[in-house]
């Protein structure tokens, strides 16, 4: 994939507007909502915004590294078995979301500083299946949106 | 080991310490070095977030893998590829962020899952334990780096 600096600029900004999505899709829910079975067999909503932190944390490395250059064959996790051992159902929401804002922020001012032909350099990054930092920006805007959906439909029962 | 709520409680103040320390900074003080060479306080907060976020991933493999390669890293390269002279006040909320999002995953493992094993590159043994003991110590080593950096005449 190969942006244009217009296409690119829009790709940034909803990403960096993404963290408040993701806050306002849990905003008013209750302990009961955030833990409630959602209407098909899956993740409960507080579940979802553990698994968008956890995810935040390795895209964050993933990016220093492919912007290293450093392959990272090692970091293809295991999500269910993750949200089982860090206790996804148990932990406080809050800190979850705040790690999301503050890597996204971050990301966006390493990706901010990046000339341009480190945009578009290719990286060996195998596991994360991101050529270069346009891709790397792309599946991670995806993520989160992508989890937004399913915590309202956890919510709501509708998208 | 110490009761782990003592260890944790360190690990967070330690953390702190250092948030305090650089919030308090006017901009041109980030810019300060304790010796010609050496990191700026600006980049030191920069190195604390990458190290952060390494040991935020570290963290996560261990509880959820059994013995994960644990990968090195070399801190001059993240210094010299990662645009250490943008903006610090990003990775200054990163270091607070993760250490807190840490905190709340070890508050509720149990006692054997401090004792969980990495397989470090450059290390014999890389429990959680070690993981959160080797936090605490980078934390004071860099801020007493950062105080003297303050410390130097302009």
């Amino acid at each position: 994939m190969s942006l244009g600096a217009a296409e690119r600029a829009e790709l940034l900004e909803r990403y960096r507007s993404a963290p408040s999505l993701l806050r306002d899709s849990v905003a008013g829910a209750s302990m009961a909502q955030l833990d409630g079975a959602p209407p098909e067999p899956g993740w409960t909503a507080r579940q979802i915004v553990h698994h968008v932190s956890d995810v935040a944390v390795m895209g964050a490395l993933r990016l220093r590294m492919m912007l290293l250059d450093i392959e990272v064959e090692l970091w293809a996790i295991d999500g269910e078995q993750m949200s089982i051992r860090l206790r996804n159902d148990k932990r406080p929401i809050t800190p979850a979301l705040r790690t999301v804002e503050a890597l996204v922020e971050s990301a966006g001012s390493i990706l901010d500083s990046l000339h341009e032909e480190e945009w578009r350099q290719p990286r060996p990054v195998p596991v994360a299946r991101s050529a270069n930092a346009e891709d790397w920006l792309s599946a991670n805007l995806r993520h989160i949106e992508g989890h937004v959906d399913q915590i309202r439909y956890a919510l709501t029962g509708t998208c | 080991m110490h009761r782990p709520e003592a260890l944790l409680s360190e690990y967070l103040s330690s953390a702190d310490a250092v948030r305090s320390v650089v919030e308090a900074c006017a901009d041109p003080q980030l810019n300060r070095r304790e010796a010609s060479g050496a990191w700026s306080v600006r980049q030191i907060v920069h190195h604390l977030a990458d190290v952060e976020v390494g040991d935020a991933m570290r963290l996560r493999q261990i509880l959820a893998h059994d013995a994960p390669l644990i990968v090195a890293y070399d801190e001059g390269q993240f210094a010299a590829r990662l645009h250490y002279e943008r903006a610090s006040a990003t990775s200054l909320a990163i270091f607070a962020a993760l250490r807190a999002s840490n905190v709340s995953i070890l508050e509720r493992i149990s006692q054997a899952d401090w004792s969980r094993l990495g397989r470090h590159e450059e290390q014999d043994r890389y429990t959680v334990e070690i993981l959160v003991r080797t936090g605490i110590e980078h934390d004071r080593l860099h801020l007493a780096q950062i105080q003297r950096a303050l410390h130097t005449a302009d």
